[in-house]
This record gives C-alpha cells, sequence and structure tokens, in this order.
C-alpha cells in the first residue's frame, strides 16, 4: 500500500563502462541487492534491501560501484527532519519498537574534540618516543591504602590482584553471538599477541578459546548465560556487568536471526528466538548487595583474579562510583552513551545517558575529594576513537581505555549500523557459516595488532 | 699570553682572548662559561676548570684544557680541536659538524648526540674512559670512538646507546657483550678497513696523553652501524 | 615519606624509577621490590627534568630525575660533601676535593650527619 511505502536511504549506482558483469557482487551481498537478470545480461539492484555496508564496492574487481545517499528526500524540515518521520512510519507499519544497532550517531557534542592536549617545550622538554624509552605499562587493580613492612623493615610486597597491561587499551566486552566466532577468534589472539585484554561480553566463552584465558575478562551480566566454575576459572579477571553506556537501564538483547547452533549451545536458548536479558542482576537490588555479588564472584576464585563492575554513565554516575569503590571492586568500567551494541532500542539509544568524558572527570574527582582514587582503576569506553582520545581520557584520571567500535572497524567493519539483523557482510556480526568465514581470523587479529 | 682568569667574569674573559694574538694560555679559570666559543686561528690552553659549552661553534682553533671540562664541550663545533687531560661532563659534542674533541677520561651522559656528515667534513670525538648513558643518540654521521680504559669494574657505556643513530659510527674498544643496543643499529666486529681508521685515532690520542698504542690496540673493537639509511621509514602511513 | 613511611631510597625509586628493562635485568628481590613501588605509586613518577637537594633532619638527599636531563656532581673531602651542578662551584668552594662522580639518573645520593635519621 502506498502509505506504507518509505523511500529507500540509498540508492546503487554502477558504472555501465565499468561493469562487467561478473555477480562478484550477487555472490556477496547477504542483502540480495545485486542480481544477474539472464536475459538483458544485467546486473540489477534493488535499493530497499541496501544497507550501505559497501562490500559490493570494495569487492567489484573493476570498483564500478558506489553506494550512495538518495536525494529523493521529503521536504526539509529542520525539527520534522527526514529520519524522524520515516521512523514514524516504521513504527505505523509494523507496530513494534525501534531497534538499532552501534553506538548513538546524533549529533551531541563530542567533548574529545573540544580538548587540545598540551605539550612539553621549554620548561620541561619533550621525549620522543621512537628514539627514547617511553613505557606504556599498565596495572589495573586495587592498590593498598597504606604500605606494610615486615619485622626486618622490608617492604611487604603483596599486592591485590592485578592485570598487567602493555598499553593502556583493552577491547570492550562485544558478546558471542552478537558478533561471530572469528571476530572472537581475532579478538582472543590480538589480545594475547599486544600484551592486553579481550572480554567475552554477556554470550560465554566458548571452549575453543579458553586457550586464551590468560588474556581474557570473562563477563558475568544480568543473563549469566554460560557462567560456571571453569568460566570464571579461566580468565584473568571477572567483570560484573550492572549495565551499558549505549543502553542504561536496558538489558542485552540478541535477535533470534543470530540464535543459531553454537550460539544457542553455549547461551543454553532455544534457537530462532530473542534472548533478553534482565536489565539488573536480580540478586542485587542496592549497592549493599552489589558488594555480596563482588565477593561471591572473589571467594568462587579464591581471591586470585580481580574483579570489574561496569556500569553505563548516567547523571548521578559520581555517586555510584563512590558505591562502587566501597563494594570491594578492584576496577571500575564506565561506559558513555556513545558505546555500541549490537542491538538496543533506538529512543534509549539517542536520549538516555551522558557522555564519558564528564562521567570520568566526575568521578575520578569525587574519588579522590573522598581520598578512595587508589582504591580502584578506572577504565572508561564509548566511542574511544583514536589514540588522542586515549591521551585525553588518560589525563581526565582514566587508568585505561575500552576499545570496541575502533577494533570492529579494524576488522572490516563499515559501520551501516545492521548489526541487528545478522546478515554483516563482513562475516562479523553474523553467524551465517557462510559469512563468518570471511572474516580470517589470522587477518583480523593482524589489523587488530598493528 | 699568559692570562690570569682569577675573579674574571667570563664576558670579560672572552673578549680578551678574541683580542689577543693568536696564542694565550689561562690560568686560575674556575667556571666561566663559553670559552672559546666560536673561535679561529688561535690555540688556547686552560690550566683549571673551564666552565660550561667550553669551544661551542668552535671554527677552527685549538683548545687544549689541563684539567678536567664541564657540560656542552663542543656543543655544534664547526672545526678545530679540544683536547681534554681529565674528564668531561654531560652532552659533549652536541650536533658536532667537523673537527675533533679527545677526552683522556670519561664522558657523562649524552655525549655525541646528533653528530652529523658532509662531503669531507667529519667529526670525531675520542673518548679514553667510559661514557654514561644515551652515548650517540640520534647520530647522523662522523666517528665516537670509546677506549673504556681504566674502566673500574664499570661498564664502557651505560644504558641506551645509539637509540635513534642513522648514520656514522660507533666504535667501542671490546667484544660489548654487556651492552644493549636499540633493533636500528647492528655492531658487529671491526673489519681491517674498520681497524685501520681505529689505529689512526689511538695512536692519535695515545700521543697526546702518553698511553701505549699497542696495549690500547690489543683488544678486539666493536663497530656499531645503522642497520639502513632509512631504519624508521616504515612506521608512518600517509594521511 | 610523611604518610606512607617511605625510605628515602624507596622515595627515590618511586619519582625517579628504572625503567622496567631495568628492572627486570635485576636479581629477584630487587624485582620484587622496585615492581612493586612502580605498581603502586605510579602516578608519582616525575618523567620530566629535575635535579633536586632534600634536606632533612640529619643529612641531606640529591636525585636526578630517571634520564638524567639535568646535571649533578659530587665530591667529598675529609668529612664534606659537596653537591652541585657544576664542578667549577666545588673546586671555588674546596679546591682540593677528591673523588668527583655523577650520580646516575634515579641514583640518589644520602650524606647522613647523624645516624639513626631516615
Amino acid at each position: 500500500m502506498g502509505v506504507e511505502f518509505i523511500y529507500p536511504e540509498f540508492e546503487v549506482v554502477r558504472s555501465e563502462n565499468r561493469c562487467i558483469a561478473c555477480c562478484v557482487c550477487e555472490r556477496q551481498c547477504a542483502n540480495e541487492v545485486h542480481s544477474f537478470d539472464a536475459e538483458r545480461k544485467l546486473m540489477l539492484s534493488d535499493e530497499t534491501k541496501c544497507v550501505n555496508c559497501q562490500r559490493c564496492v570494495s569487492l567489484c574487481p573493476t570498483r564500478a560501484l558506489k553506494i550512495v545517499k538518495s536525494d529523493c528526500r521529503l521536504r526539509e524540515n529542520a525539527n520534522w527532519q527526514n529520519d524522524t518521520i520515516k521512523e514514524i512510519y516504521k513504527q505505523a507499519n509494523s507496530g513494534g519498537v525501534l531497534l538499532s544497532s552501534m553506538g548513538n550517531p546524533k549529533e551531541f557534542p563530542v567533548y574529545w574534540d573540544k580538548i587540545l592536549i598540551n605539550a612539553s617545550q621549554v620548561t620541561s622538554p619533550s621525549i620522543d618516543p621512537l628514539r627514547e624509552p617511553m613505557e606504556t605499562m599498565v596495572f589495573l587493580g586495587k592498590k593498598p591504602e597504606k604500605i606494610t613492612r615486615d619485622g626486618n623493615g622490608a617492604l611487604n610486597c603483596e599486592l591485590a590482584p592485578q592485570l598487567e597491561l602493555s598499553m593502556p587499551v583493552m577491547f570492550s566486552a562485544m558478546s558471542y553471538g552478537s558478533i561471530s566466532y572469528n571476530a572472537h577468534a581475532s579478538l582472543a589472539r590480538a589480545a594475547t599477541e599486544l600484551g592486553i585484554y579481550y572480554n567475552t561480553g554477556e554470550g560465554g566463552l566458548h571452549e575453543d578459546f579458553y586457550v586464551y584465558g590468560p588474556n581474557t575478562i570473562v563477563q558475568v551480566a544480568p543473563g549469566r548465560f554460560g557462567v560456571h566454575k571453569d568460566y570464571l576459572e579461566a580468565g584473568a579477571a571477572v567483570e560484573i556487568k550492572m549495565g551499558q553506556g549505549t543502553k542504561p537501564g536496558i538489558g542485552g538483547h540478541l535477535p533470534g536471526a543470530k540464535i543459531l547452533g553454537d550460539i544457542s549451545r553455549t547461551r543454553m536458548v532455544p534457537e530462532g528466538s530473542d534472548a533478553i536479558s534482565p536489565a539488573p542482576h536480580h540478586d542485587i537490588y542496592s549497592i549493599e548487595d552489589l558488594r555480596q555479588l563482588v565477593f561471591s564472584l572473589k571467594e568462587a576464585t579464591e581471591y586470585k583474579k580481580p574483579v570489574i563492575v561496569k556500569v553505563a554513565a548516567v547523571h548521578n554516575i559520581a555517586a555510584i562510583a563512590s558505591g562502587i569503590a566501597r563494594s570491594g571492586a578492584d576496577i571500575i568500567a564506565i561506559d558513555g552513551f556513545r558505546g555500541g551494541t549490537g542491538a538496543a532500542p533506538t529512543r534509549i539509544r539517542d536520549n538516555v545517558g551522558i557522555p564519558i568524558e564528564l562521567a570520568l572527570a566526575a568521578v575520578d574527582q569525587r574519588l579522590r575529594d573522598e581520598g578512595i582514587r587508589n582504591n580502584v582503576s578506572l577504565v572508561v569506553g564509548s566511542s574511544i576513537r583514536s589514540v588522542s582520545d586515549v591521551v585525553k581520557a588518560i589525563a581526565l584520571g582514566a587508568d585505561a581505555c575500552y576499545i570496541a567500535t575502533a577494533a570492529l572497524l579494524a576488522m572490516g567493519c563499515h559501520l551501516c549500523r545492521t548489526c541487528q539483523s545478522g546478515k554483516c557482510n563482513w562475516g562479523i556480526a553474523t553467524q551465517r557459516p557462510e559469512l563468518v568465514k570471511r572474516l580470517d581470523p589470522v587477518i583480523g587479529s593482524q589489523r587488530l595488532v598493528i | 699570553m699568559l692570562l690570569d682568569a682569577r675573579n674574571m667574569e667570563y664576558t670579560a674573559l672572552n673578549e680578551t682572548i678574541r683580542n689577543t694574538d693568536s696564542e694565550i694560555e689561562i690560568i686560575n679559570c674556575l667556571g666561566q662559561r663559553f670559552v672559546g666559543a666560536g673561535l679561529q686561528n688561535k690555540t688556547i690552553t686552560i690550566h683549571s676548570i673551564p666552565g660550561n659549552a667550553l669551544g661551542a661553534y668552535l671554527n677552527g682553533a685549538q683548545i687544549t684544557v689541563h684539567s678536567n671540562a664541564q657540560d656542552a664541550v663542543g656543543d655544534t663545533m664547526n672545526a678545530g680541536r679540544i683536547v681534554i687531560h681529565g674528564s668531561i661532563g654531560d652532552a659533549a659534542g652536541y650536533a658536532m659538524r667537523s673537527g675533533e674533541i679527545y677526552v683522556q677520561g670519561n664522558a657523562g651522559y649524552c655525549a655525541g648526540i646528533h653528530m652529523k656528515e658532509y662531503e669531507g667534513k667529519v667529526p670525531v670525538i675520542v673518548i679514553g674512559g667510559c661514557a654514561g648513558s644515551f652515548l650517540g643518540e640520534y647520530q647522523a654521521g662522523g666517528i665516537i670512538l670509546v677506549l673504556g680504559l681504566n674502566k673500574m669494574g664499570k661498564r664502557i657505556v651505560h644504558n641506551f646507546p645509539c637509540t635513534g643513530m642513522h648514520g656514522g659510527k660507533l666504535i667501542l674498544r671490546g667484544d660489548c657483550s654487556d651492552v644493549t643496543f636499540p633493533s636500528q643499529v647492528s655492531a658487529s666486529v671491526a673489519t681491517d678497513a674498520d681497524m685501520k681508521l681505529i689505529k689512526k685515532y689511538v695512536e692519535e690520542y695515545c700521543a697526546l696523553f702518553d698511553a701505549n698504542v699497542w696495549e690500547v690496540l690489543d683488544s678486539p673493537f666493536t663497530v656499531v652501524r645503522p642497520d639502513s639509511s632509512n631504519p624508521y621509514k616504515q612506521m608512518y602511513i600517509a594521511n | 615519606m610523611r604518610r606512607q613511611r617511605l625510605t628515602l631510597e624507596e622515595a627515590a625509586s618511586v619519582i625517579a624509577a628504572p625503567f622496567w628493562s631495568t628492572i627486570q635485568g635485576k636479581d629477584e628481590s630487587e624485582r620484587q621490590r622496585l615492581s612493586y613501588l612502580r605498581t603502586v605509586f605510579p602516578s608519582l613518577l616525575i618523567t620530566g627534568p629535575f635535579s633536586i637537594v632534600l634536606g632533612f633532619d640529619g643529612g641531606l638527599m640529591a636525585l636526578n630525575d630517571r634520564l638524567k636531563l639535568c646535571s649533578m656532581v659530587v665530591r667529598e673531602k675529609d668529612d664534606k660533601v659537596f653537591i652541585a651542578s657544576e664542578e667549577a662551584a666545588i673546586r671555588a668552594m674546596e679546591p682540593n676535593a677528591e673523588n668527583i662522580w655523577a650520580p646516575a639518573g634515579g641514583e640518589p645520593v644520602v650524606v647522613k650527619v647523624k645516624d639513626g635519621a631516615f
């Protein structure tokens, strides 16, 4: 019906003199945009299915393709923008709640880009890292309040368990399910080679990856998928997921299209049906209960692993962080509102939470004011896009940064934001075997390492 | 001419030196800076401690010191010779372009940083004792020779030698098995051609400081060179 | 030093800490001690140049930054120790001072006049 029609967002532009009808685009597109018309001997494109992942553009041997934003637009309106109107049409057509992938794309201020870094010049000359020793090793974990000595006056060198990072960057949580086996393999290998850590996310740890355990952070999320004693023992640290920045207050969501085979088995949920995790841990209803969960995990792992508590950045994050620091956690991970996700309700993703830059500054200041800053290490994530963001984050008080979207981009993601469909042509956010095998973990991990 | 520099400000001392004839001998020098800066066509002999930046930008003059010298000896030197019958401080021969510095004893940190050479202008630093950390950093040309005589248990060079080296040669007396070099350089035993060069400078050192040439040469020598002419190129990608 | 009761040498190992590559080359107990200090107080490491003399009740400590970007020399004569940035300064006070040496970067020079202080 005419009233349901929404003009496609993208158009496929094919150069007639370059296209040789080799059909690579047809084979590569999991959304079935391209097809070969045998009668007219032409490649055709059905734009209604195109998501602008640029797989066909990248693989066309003659560079005959490009994807452009359609210029068939509704009348310009600064208040009722095209996207806003189309979103209402989508809801009216389906009755469903809008579901999006990846981080908030809207125009909110990016504070990283408003900060400039001071440079050492005259009063304290700079050190050139290409040629002079520059150390980037970081230890994350609880530091003692007071140093102690033994009977002979020698320092007592016992420390709470620490994570040793060769540089202040780690791969953030992306569940097995939201991303593919090969994507996890790439991250695990890269973390091991670099001397940092990657995070299992909510979806449990595949048994093939236990071998990368020393560089793995195992996550305990409200869904508690795959959480058992061996899982906890396998990792170098345990992360309690209280929330994630992109959707504070909402739990994980894995659409049914991605619950196939292994995923169904690892998570222990039926194939094809959406797996929705509760938002809160239903055994924690107060900050005091959090302390109980933290110590239950420490007991279960014999106090050998640091416990991380990951929270979404919200308006009262400073008070929350203070409570977490006092609950016995070793590391606090804060996720800002720009964080990515496999699937989140659009309205939550775009309107809830606060920027990580503000959250970090508030938390660092509050912990210092209360004299407990050294009790925990601070890790921040959500749209850490480049090394300059990392430096600014550390200057604001972070001990290390979590990166996720940047890692996916390194592996081939083109940020088309349709992960929730499970048809990722780059083999990253999909579980379909024919697509997953397009991501070679050897190459993927090399691209991450470099 | 004999000059007593006691209680003389360096501006006055250096002005006097500039205005004399070709030879001048200075006694009771104590810490005056910039002696011989930019000087050419003169011979200066100093009998006690000159201050920092001795012979900076030296342009052909000859300076001999019969005691220790301090920091920044021969800074950005262009030609000439400085001979120290003692030890020196830090940052000697920084950005040296040509000329020679001979030190009987030890050198401090950061000796020979960014020495350069071009078409026959080859700077040389010879250190009889040991050198501190960061020897020959950013070296782009020229020769640094360290003999390690009278080491008394110290290492011939301290930490982080040759970081950023991309030209020239660093020569150490000994097999240097206890020295860690960065990955952009390679250290190897001196060849016959190398030994000819080494002999020339060792002979000069021994003549200046009354040492035994055969004893000094009776040892393996290690020559350190950068691995390729542009060892840092592969780190960058155009954006 | 006041709050955590670190010794002078330990404090020097914090603000002018040796490089990790240097710590790896030390023996087991030194490695443990130095790693512990660097792990617990990482934000107190001063990476820029400094050359300081710290006075305390009963003595002095002289310390350079870990890269020794600033000058320092030490000489002795009988029961006196001289610390300065230039040798000429020491000679001006004591022309016959002996044993001139320059401490390495991060190596504290502790001189005590009374036993038992720190």
